[in-house]
């Protein structure tokens, strides 16, 4: 089955307004979950202009601006059935 | 204690965004734009109208500003004389935590309120068990005279529906020391003779109502004049708020505009020194047991709560005092600055003359993001060789601890108070009777500094990042 790929920007901008704790949640997902992701932390992808809405992630090169707790997982799991 | 929220983000964009035109030499031209950006018509609105969000905004920006808000004044003076009032250092704001009474939302005083999930049962527990005959029944339905109401929740815990619920009011509930209650106008105060600075209610509020004093436009003036050496004294805990290594943030530091960077680590080392020099001195003298004094917000609770246990706090200086004087000793002109995630450091900072401003973790964070540097993206700066993990440690709860234990030779029996809260409290009140170890490390933030109110990460990234840079 192939992988999704979940890159999580970690410039300033991002991990600043939100980002942390995102980095924080992949560490409670469960094993079976993460294994069918790859996850890699990107520097500043320069998305995030003025202010824009960060946090950004890419799941599988797609831009997602404004990403928190509760819809990372929704994005995951979209994603995830997508592959299927 | 740390979660994320809009409220708590919405401060972050606001400090970023005004950082952006502080370093930009934009702040009196750009300041006013900023309530429309950040609250476009739009967008949804939070308050009553995009107006009353805007009006929130400002009252915000004045208050990072550096200025304490006089209700009536705000309307009078517009936001970019406040900008040129704040570069012309005008901006003396004494309180160091006060309520933005514009966005405080008057939460309903705290109550047990019956609601209409209430089915108005035969057995009415709720009406058999109130001690203090508060519960009735009208039209079939339970209700609460909230006079004769004492809040001891046992209708709340009797009611087979849980039809009973508890309206807290946040700030108050955080507050272990009772400093923060109504106005008659139903917004809160910040009683000064209580407030002990732990910047509990500042988190806790979910209109993000409660303010702290800010000095990043002085900071940053200071950072930019030629010929001023600007050192930053950087709390151990800032290693627990990027997934970083300590040289890379130092580097990040340096890029933000400080000449130089030193670790407050290094004058923990001498708070651990001079404290073991004195629980030795005190335990032979006879004493039962002595607590630590590097936690502000503790030693302001023992000055303004507990007069009784002064004799039992350490005269040790905090690790900021030794470290800002080691370097006003090598450089008497350079400017320090204190960076760490602690509000009652602004306070402690007032009455040390070594220390000329505070920033917070948060600030650090804007500036960071303004300037468009990348912690993990810079180079390695070498951390100074003197400092050991023990200096280091005193970022989390146990490390003061542990670093004293190791340098008394284990002999003493210790322990440490995770957190001020009213648990933690009742015990260390029943200390003076029944002492429960010879050395006391008493922190007031449940995990220690590196959960502080002013952090970046969670609780939960910053122990995992602590432990790495160790």
């Amino acid at each position: 089955m192939e992988k999704i790929s979940l890159k999580i920007c970690t410039g300033t901008m991002c991990y600043v307004m939100g980002g942390a704790e995102l980095r924080a949640m992949l560490e409670l997902l469960p094993d079976d979950f993460m294994k069918r992701l790859s996850v890699s932390y990107s520097p500043c992808m320069g998305l995030c202009g003025d202010v824009g809405e960060p946090p950004y992630i890419q799941v599988n090169g797609k831009t997602i601006s404004g990403v928190s707790k509760s819809n990372l997982m929704q994005i995951l799991k979209e994603a995830l059935n997508d592959a299927v | 204690m740390l979660y994320d929220n809009y409220a708590m983000l919405a401060k972050r964009e606001l400090l970023i965004r005004l950082v952006k035109i502080l370093i930009h030499e934009k702040l009196v031209e750009d300041i006013k734009k900023i309530p429309v950006e950040m609250r476009p018509r739009e967008k949804r609105n939070i308050d009553c109208c995009v107006h009353k969000d805007r009006y929130i905004i400002k009252h915000k920006i004045i208050s990072i500003l550096g200025f304490d808000i006089k209700d009536e004044d705000i309307d009078l003076i517009s936001l970019d004389t406040y900008a040129q009032r704040s570069l012309d250092n005008k901006n003396v704001k004494e309180s160091i935590l006060s309520v933005v009474h514009e966005a405080c939302s008057a939460c309903m005083q705290s109550q047990y309120f019956i609601t209409n999930m209430c089915r108005g049962c035969e057995g009415r527990p709720c009406l058999m068990n109130c001690p203090k005959g508060a519960v009735s029944f009208k039209q079939g339905k339970a209700i609460i005279t909230q006079e004769d109401c004492v809040s001891c929740g046992i209708c709340q815990k009797v009611c087979p529906y849980h039809a009973i619920i508890y309206t807290p009011v946040p700030c108050e509930e955080a507050c272990p020391v009772k400093a923060i209650t109504k106005n008659s106008d139903g917004t809160e105060n910040i009683n000064k003779d209580k407030c002990i600075y732990c910047g509990r209610c500042m988190q806790a509020c979910p209109y993000g109502a409660i303010m702290e004093r800010s000095k990043i436009v002085d900071i940053h003036k200071m950072a930019s004049r030629p010929g001023v050496k600007i050192v930053a004294i950087v709390a151990p805990a800032i290693f627990g708020q990027f997934d970083a290594t300590p040289g890379q943030i130092i580097t990040a530091m340096k890029r933000i505009g400080f000449d130089e960077v030193v670790e407050v680590a290094l004058g923990a080392e001498d708070t651990a020194r001079h404290e073991s020099a004195e629980l030795v001195e005190r335990i032979n003298k006879g004493d039962a047991f002595m607590t630590s004094s590097c936690c502000p917000a503790y030693t302001e609770w023992v000055e303004k709560h507990a007069p009784a246990f002064k004799p039992y706090v350490s005269h040790t200086k905090s690790p900021m005092v030794y470290t800002a004087r080691r370097v006003k000793e090598g450089n008497p002109d350079a400017q320090v600055v204190f960076v760490g995630p602690c509000l009652a450091k602004r306070h402690e900072a007032d009455s040390v003359p070594e220390v000329d401003y505070v920033m917070s973790f948060e600030e650090v964070g804007a500036f960071l993001a303004a300037y468009k540097v990348d912690v993990r993206e810079c180079e390695e700066s070498l951390p100074d060789p003197e400092v050991t993990n023990f200096g280091r440690g005193f970022a989390q709860s146990g490390g003061v601890k542990e670093a004293v234990a190791h340098a008394t030779g284990e002999i003493y029996s210790s322990m440490c108070i995770d957190g001020l809260t009213k648990q933690n409290i009742a015990i260390l009140k029943s200390m003076i009777k029944k002492p429960q170890a010879q050395f006391v490390e008493v922190m007031a933030c449940p995990g220690g500094c590196i959960n502080g109110p002013s952090s970046l990460a969670p609780l939960s990234l910053a122990r995992k990042n602590l432990k790495q840079a160790l």
